[in-house]
């Protein structure tokens, strides 16, 4: 059975995304993940890890991309995934947003074709509106008719956090937006990101392997070490008191 | 001193209707082969390439054996538009079909597994249902190998032979495509006819070819 000491401190108001799950590769390790997250209010909970730790393969299986080899994924109510019944709910009924980390714009679109591109099932007139704002708040004015070759890193990085979140997804998970940046861009979009991230308001897991990101960006933690989970809880509770010293080493206490 | 418009017209009324019954049967089938995970699926990509290395001659031979009266497929189809298969438009058609289907189904898996697949799941995860992404994203961004595996068909089933003259024999106005007409000419000592036919379809050779690579120079081909 999968278990996790963190689980249990995590917060008690509801609702939850829960997960608890192992994904099993046949020529490398299982990832084993068990996630207890309130998703009723805002919040942004980083997983950090080193590279090849399996943070990318977690996201991957909440939003349906990969099915987990076993387990369960709920989300409130709703059963995303469950090994017993069984049930796998495809990344279109799941309402996730998912931020690639080499941000997968369409190449054949323009910045606003990208941005309406979740929209279709709106309006002209709701889809021209809502790609608007998010040109707006992202700062994307004057770029509307280029192609994404034609963008900086990031412009391309604004573009598809637009296009991610204009369709309003539920749950916005980011598979470490700001690796592919240099540095100065980097901390200039770190900053940006908290802002608009609280100004939206949606839950948010974002995959790190930077710890000043994890300060700068989010309220939780969860530390992922060779496809397990090994501590989690609120940024300044794990940041202060890291479990051992393997802890101490990925989120650069040590 | 003509041509046998007769044949020009039949050869280019196969080749239209071999191209589009692959555009159509190849593009699913390609795109089921393109997706990721392989398990028994090479036996699938291994017989769709089996025209490549097989005699037309034996291909012809089972599309014969497989479609004669005596069969099922032959019994079936015998009752359903009361005519045969073997020796007729149809059976050329569906002989060039099946010779034929490599070269449009490589192409078009090649096509489509070349589509980052990063791009695919970006659009599920919008929200967008698989049928809508293939027609949004993944046909769009594969259309140019698409379209060589056409041209590429259709140029070779204008030139077909062997299996077209297998199945559908020589038949004026019915089977007797250009390439079938120029071996009987040349069993009836008829060269200069031969010879008519030969530059007719040299010439089409030479401009399906040129076209091609003016596409590919405009960067409209891969």
């Amino acid at each position: 059975m999968i278990s996790d000491p963190g689980l249990e401190r995590a917060a008690a108001t509801t609702p939850f995304l829960e997960a608890r799950f192992e994904r099993k590769f046949p020529d490398g390790p299982s990832i084993q993940a068990a996630l207890r997250l309130p998703v009723g209010s805002f919040s942004v909970t980083a997983l950090i890890g080193p590279s090849g730790c399996g943070k990318t393969t977690v996201l991957r299986c909440l939003t349906g991309l990969d099915a987990p080899s076993g387990g369960r994924v709920t989300w409130e109510a709703e059963v995303w995934f469950d090994e017993a019944c069984p049930t796998n709910f495809s990344p279109q009924q799941r309402g996730i947003g998912f931020l690639f980390q080499e941000y997968a714009l369409f190449p054949h679109l323009t910045v606003s074709d990208n941005i309406a591109y979740g929209l279709s099932r709106s309006t002209a007139v709701e889809t021209g509106r809502r790609v608007g704002e998010m040109i707006a708040m992202l700062q994307l004015a004057g770029l509307e008719a280029r192609y994404p070759h034609e963008l900086s890193g990031g412009q391309q990085q604004r573009v598809a956090l637009a296009r991610t979140v204009a369709p309003r997804p539920r749950l916005l998970l980011l598979d470490e937006p700001l690796s592919a940046l240099d540095t100065p861009t980097r901390v200039e979009l770190r900053r940006e990101l908290r802002h608009v991230l609280t100004a939206w308001g949606i839950p948010t897991i974002i995959v790190t392997h930077d710890p000043e990101e994890v300060r700068t960006l989010a309220d939780q933690v969860i530390v992922m070490c060779d496809g397990r989970i090994v501590q989690q809880g609120p940024v300044d509770e794990v940041f202060g008191n890291p479990r051992d010293p393997q802890v101490a080493r990925i989120i650069g206490s040590e | 001193m003509h041509l046998d418009w007769t044949a020009v017209r039949l050869t280019l009324a196969v080749a239209t209707c071999t191209t589009a019954i692959l555009f159509a049967a190849g593009l699913p089938l390609a795109a089921w082969l393109a997706r990721p995970g392989r398990g028994w699926r090479f036996l699938i990509e291994v017989v769709v390439a089996m025209p490549l290395v097989l005699p037309p001659t034996v291909l012809g031979f089972y599309i014969l054996w497989a479609t004669g009266p005596r069969t099922f497929v032959g019994r079936w189809y015998q009752a359903l538009f009361d005519s045969r298969i073997p020796f007729t438009f149809p059976g050329v058609v569906l002989a060039s079909v099946l010779y034929n289907l490599p070269f449009a189904v490589r192409p078009f898996t090649a096509a489509l597994g070349a589509v980052d697949r990063r791009l695919i799941e970006a659009s599920w995860c919008l929200g967008v249902s698989r049928p809508a992404t293939f027609r949004r994203v993944t046909f769009p961004l594969a259309w140019k190998g698409i379209l060589a595996g056409l041209v590429l068909v259709f140029a070779h089933a204008v030139g077909e032979f062997g299996v077209v003259l297998m199945v559908g024999g020589n038949i004026p106005g019915v089977t007797r495509t250009l390439s079938v007409a120029i071996y009987e000419d040349v069993q009836a000592l008829d060269y200069a006819s031969a010879a008519r036919s030969s530059l007719f379809l040299l010439t089409f050779a030479f401009g399906i070819m040129s076209l091609v690579h003016a596409l590919q120079r405009n960067g409209r081909l891969p």
